[in-house]
């Protein structure tokens, strides 16, 4: 099994030494080996020296695209490079790498698709803010309605998925409201999907993307596109 | 309908058929839009030359006066052609995004096969 970490990064020169460090401790303690490819997403910080320096594996988009289109590319990269398995893993420090290997089984066990999650138990402390909380409980019942299927953590950028959905990621991927919309679609077309509960950190350093002011036209943005994309069946290649 | 106001209004359309034809001689502009925006001029001389159609139209249909139809018009075309407009801004920001994409695959190869050498 060839599994690929995709790591969208934008402006991330505090933290991307930490993440990479993560993957490498990963490699030393689990028996399923995985390789990284980091998107640097025309960051204007020193995030490229950083890379070049440490000589990691870097895609450097030649002009910022917002995280779904980053997040393609990876998937893109990971399709041209035939990899059997694909995982999305925040450049910010966020996720915890250990949980790594607990998303690789259960694509293993037969799933299409797994969002590793903070909210289907108490493992992790670190919750999100109130306010994002609740937005998130909110996308998360608007899809139980449209999909029946509960998803606790729609939001997750953490997330593994097998070939089939790597095919169908470097094809099509949302651009502005990715992990809720991606999900939703696969859903719709009828993946195998597992959550599975993770720990996650805050932020170690910088801001979160979302920012308060454009959080109501976020929720209305996501919430729409969740609406859409359930009574759409596009065609797959 | 007043002479005078002809006469500015005719002036104003050729200024506005020049404009389109300039802009089509630089290439700023191809053929496709061009023949939309002379459709539409063609249209408005129609209606400068023969006013009569609009205030028989207007009563038809119910206005109290004519320029509110011309008014409502205005604006559903302009609603319209904004439309049009960021339908097709969607589609160029989903080509830019996979060219800006494949060029920095491709980049990343080209390096990583410089670097073996």
């Amino acid at each position: 099994m060839k599994v690929l970490v995709i790591i969208p990064a934008y402006n991330e020169e505090l933290n991307i030494e930490n993440t990479i460090n993560k993957i490498i401790n990963y490699n030393k303690k689990y028996k399923n080996k995985v390789d990284y490819i980091i998107i640097n997403d025309g960051s204007t910080d020193n995030t490229n020296k950083i890379c070049e320096k440490n000589n990691y594996n870097v895609v450097n988009l030649i002009h910022n695209l917002g995280i779904g289109g980053a997040v393609q590319t990876g998937y893109k990269y990971a399709l041209d490079n035939k990899y059997d398995i694909a995982i999305q893993f925040d450049g910010d420090g966020q996720h915890d790498e250990n949980y790594i290997d607990s998303l690789v089984n259960e694509i293993i066990n037969g799933n299409d698709f797994v969002i590793g999650s903070r909210f289907i138990n108490d493992l992790s402390k670190f919750k999100s803010t109130k306010s994002r909380r609740f937005g998130i409980n909110l996308l998360s019942f608007l899809i139980k309605i449209c999909t029946g299927k509960k998803i606790y953590d729609p939001t997750s950028g953490f997330r593994a998925g097998n070939r089939n959905v790597i095919k169908l990621f470097a094809y099509s991927y949302p651009s502005e409201y990715p992990e809720p919309e991606s999900t939703v679609f696969l859903i719709r077309n009828k993946f195998k999907i597992k959550e599975i509960p993770v720990e996650m950190h805050e932020r170690q350093f910088g801001q979160s993307s979302i920012k308060l002011f454009k959080s109501i036209y976020y929720m209305f943005s996501v919430s729409l596109s969740i609406c859409i994309t359930s009574v759409t069946r596009r065609k797959i290649k | 309908m007043n002479l005078n106001l002809t006469i500015f209004l005719i002036a104003l359309l050729i200024f506005q058929f020049i404009l389109i034809i300039r802009t089509v001689k630089q290439k700023k502009m191809t053929i496709k839009y061009a023949s939309f925006w002379i459709l539409l001029l063609v249209l408005m001389s129609l209606i400068v030359i023969f006013p009569d159609i609009i205030y028989k139209l207007s009563n038809l249909v119910g206005f109290e006066v004519p320029s509110n139809m011309m008014f409502l018009l205005g604006f559903f075309f302009l609603f319209y052609v904004s439309f049009i407009i960021t339908t097709s801004i969607s589609i160029q920001n989903e080509k830019i995004k996979l060219l800006i994409q494949e060029i920095s695959l491709l980049k990343e190869r080209v390096d990583k096969n410089g670097k073996k050498d």
